[in-house]
């Protein structure tokens, strides 16, 4: 369990912070979300079918968990953190693509916590729909039709800024 | 329009993501190294007596019954009768506020403890000003149900929307 627990850390690290990050908006918070999470699992007595949604369910769950005992200092921290590294400065040649890039940022800050968790799920931690729906617990054609409706949604916005 | 999705799901692929810090991994890492406790539980200790005394039953099966067979009477003891009660007033009880509406939007709660699959907190009531235990239940509303300081109530709306404070509740 354990060596298949760190595998499973390996390969979804970053996917996890990601998560964490999206649903907290803080670091700090993200990082403390996901290693309770892997003590969490450490500690389940389950076998699931599939692990990996199973985990990203425990790393929201955490992250929630969290966020609701820190509510109060998020809400003076009016900075919410974005999932994205702050972009270093791009040559003027690439200003279009800059302004581009700063409107998905934008947008993507901006997204309904469901919008936001279907999407990082699905871009930035890989999971397939179905492992999606099983994480968020909700079925699979809401997870599908409203990760459309996000892109669409991101892509008007995104282009307001071109 | 597909299309267009790809290019665009590309492009926030191409995003590059806040990445966790290396104390993160060590912190996984120690919790990783740390082996969690043996998995005997109660309900393994619970299963196996249970199988010990079916196996003892089949092998003894009179056994059984002679064990339910109630046993001689024991000799009664004198005991001294309790001493009267003494009547002593009751201390005056603080002021009960008023009950809050049957529906209310809970604003605060304080978490408690856990207790079984029921969270144990305290919410104040906006427009009421007052703190109240209460026992949250998920996917459920909070009702009224009982007072008098210390008013109980069962949740019946989605827990999330009770916000928690981490604030010590002495």
């Amino acid at each position: 369990m354990t060596a298949d627990l760190e595998e499973l850390y390996r390969r979804h690290r970053q996917g996890f912070f990601t998560l964490a990050l999206a649903v907290t908006g803080r670091r700090d918070l993200a990082e403390d979300a996901v290693q309770e999470a892997i003590v969490r699992l450490l500690r389940s007595q389950k076998t699931p079918a599939d692990p990996v949604p199973y985990a990203f369910t425990a790393v929201r769950n955490a992250a929630r968990d969290l966020l609701r005992k820190h509510r109060d200092r998020s809400e003076q921290d009016r900075e919410r953190a974005g999932i994205f590294a702050r972009a270093p400065g791009e040559p003027a040649a690439a200003l279009g693509a800059q302004e581009r890039e700063t409107g998905v940022r934008a947008a993507i800050r901006a997204l309904p916590a469901d919008q936001a968790e279907t999407l990082v799920l699905r871009i930035y931690a890989g999971l397939s729909f179905q492992q999606i729906a099983t994480t968020l617990n909700e079925p699979l054609s809401t997870v599908s039709s409203r990760y459309r409706r996000t892109l669409g949604r991101l892509k008007g916005e995104v282009e307001k800024y071109v | 329009m597909s299309n267009d999705f790809d290019e665009f799901e590309s492009l926030l692929a191409g995003l590059p993501l806040a990445a966790p810090s290396e104390a993160l991994d060590e912190q996984v890492a120690a919790a990783l190294r740390s082996e969690p406790p043996p998995r005997w539980g109660w309900a393994t200790a619970a299963t196996l007596a249970a199988s010990a005394l079916t196996a003892f039953v089949l092998c003894f099966p009179g056994a059984a019954s002679r064990a339910r067979r109630p046993s001689p009477e024991p000799p009664r003891r004198f005991r001294p009768a309790p001493p009267p009660r003494t009547e002593r007033p009751a201390p005056p009880r603080p002021e009960r506020p008023a009950a809050p509406p049957e529906l209310f939007q809970v604003t605060d709660a304080r978490p408690l403890e856990l207790a079984g699959a029921r969270k144990v907190g305290i919410v104040r009531v906006p427009n009421h000003g007052a703190y109240y235990k209460v026992i949250v239940r998920r996917l459920r509303r909070i009702q009224w149900r009982e007072g008098p300081e210390q008013v109980r109530f069962s949740v019946v709306r989605p827990v999330e929307e009770v916000v928690y404070v981490p604030v010590p509740v002495d």
